[in-house]
């Protein structure tokens, strides 16, 4: 082979450039399209949330859970309560799991309206008889 | 008086073969439905398991005593969906005697990737004709009905509708008696599923990120609000590529998966080498395909063991 010893090299290096290209596709170990990568984990910051709990017979009891922790109790609230809560409060939302102690013998209900961190009220019911366990998913 | 003891225990003896053979003949080859025909055919049926708890149902395959079984039935339970791939097998023994009921045909179902599921014997198209099915597939060349249905309650509770139909349809007269058992059983499932929303509400929304072997658990996903991700190829049956492999790392990593979790009846021995690279936990061991042994040997069972499994992995 003639010619002078930088050319050859230039040469050798485009020849490898080229293939290479190729073998990097074939063996890249990126995402396939079948898999679909949604976002990342992201923690969410605790924020003050407000929710005014309304009954249609007072209960004996009630304790509110979130993420398996209670975070909030009243022992014989009125008919209408005010939980204060910080938590936080992802795009997704939050779910929250009510424990009701009504007295037996009559069905009764829970209204929870939640007032979340940008002002905006999401509402939603437990129904029940005795000792009565819900999760609720706001918004 | 002696005479009239003697006459009275004769009669008694007479009549219990009597009882035992007035009793309506199940056969079923789900561990699941063995167990819901249980429930609302109570004393009035006696229910042949063929696919035992613990047993893959994958695996079975009919044996002569099995079909002896079957041609006597009065009712023969099908989990179908396309999982029993001897279903002509079973038409041709019970000739014209037994309903067969496919009892997963009766609701709505999701799809899931043929490729994974070959193993299944009921997933490829190709693996199907050698089969010899003859009734409709509702699927194309890259996606077939997944047969995992009773991971949704929701569909546990039409399938014990469906179960409590058909035995009222083959004994009218224990009609009153089915309706009362299947209540009280979708009482028990009602139960189960608020145990569960409870359970699943301890984790973060953007934690419900399930990792598994192969596609079992959508029933289970849709229901309870999990992604999930399954990679084909990590069965007992299917060995997985480098580039399967580098992806569920991949994957794992960018969603901060916590665990990952094997199937009760599959080898774990790949997920365990992946979670090694990702520094993910193996999450333990889930009941993909049907009741399992000891405490998970009933449905409420096996779904509170596969729901605290995967919560507790993933908190």
């Amino acid at each position: 082979m003639r010619g002078s010893p930088l050319l050859r090299a230039l040469l050798s290096f485009l020849v490898i450039l080229f293939a290479g290209y190729p073998l990097w596709r074939l063996t890249d170990t990126g995402p396939a399209a079948a898999i679909a990568l949604p976002a990342e984990t992201t923690v969410a910051e605790a924020r003050s949330l407000s929710i005014e709990l309304t009954f249609t017979r007072p209960p004996t009891a009630v304790t509110i859970q979130h993420l398996g922790q209670e975070v909030w109790k009243a022992t014989s609230p009125e008919e209408t309560t005010e939980a204060q809560l910080t938590l936080p409060y992802p795009g997704q939302g939050i779910e929250l799991v009510f424990s009701v102690a009504w007295p037996q013998g009559e069905m009764a209900a829970l209204r929870a309206s939640l007032r979340d961190p940008d002002g905006q009220t999401h509402e939603r019911s437990v129904w029940g008889e005795g000792e009565t366990t819900e999760v609720l998913s706001f918004p | 008086m002696k005479s009239l003891i003697l006459a009275c225990t004769a009669i008694a003896l007479a009549c219990l073969p009597a009882f035992s053979a007035d009793k309506l003949e199940v056969s079923s080859f789900s561990s699941v439905l063995t167990e819901i025909a249980e429930q609302v055919g109570g004393d009035r049926v006696e229910v042949t398991a063929h696919v035992k708890a613990g047993v893959d149902p994958h695996e079975f395959e009919p044996k002569p005593q099995d079909l002896q079984r079957v041609s006597t039935a009065s009712l023969i339970l099908l989990s179908a969906k396309h999982m029993e791939p001897y279903v002509d097998k079973l038409k041709e023994s019970t000739g014209a005697k037994g309903k067969l009921l496919e009892v997963g045909d009766q609701f709505p179902s999701l799809k899931m990737k043929a490729g994974g599921h070959d193993h299944h014997g009921h997933a490829a198209p190709a693996a199907k004709k050698k089969g010899g099915h003859d009734h409709d597939h509702d699927h194309d060349a890259e996606t077939v009905e997944d047969p995992h249905w009773w991971h949704s309650i929701a569909n546990m509770q039409r399938a014990v509708k469906v179960v409590r139909d058909a035995l009222s349809e083959v004994s009218p007269e224990d009609k009153k008696a089915f309706t009362q058992n299947a209540a009280a059983y979708t009482a028990k499932l009602g139960e189960l599923q608020k145990w569960t929303k409870v359970k699943v509400a301890e984790l973060p929304k953007d934690k419900r990120k399930l990792v598994t072997s192969h596609e079992a658990f959508q029933y289970f996903a849709r229901e309870h609000g999990f992604t999930i991700y399954a990679v084909e190829g990590l069965s007992s049956a299917n060995q997985p590529s480098a580039k399967e492999v580098a992806e569920l790392i991949q994957l794992l990593k960018k969603q901060k998966v916590k665990a990952v979790f094997a199937e009760a009846i599959q080898n774990p021995k790949i997920l365990e080498e992946i979670t090694r690279e990702t520094g993910a936990k193996l999450g333990g061991s889930l009941y993909a395909d049907g009741l399992g042994e000891g405490p998970a040997s009933t449905y409420d069972g096996m779904y509170r063991h596969n729901v605290t499994t995967i919560v507790d992995a993933l908190k």
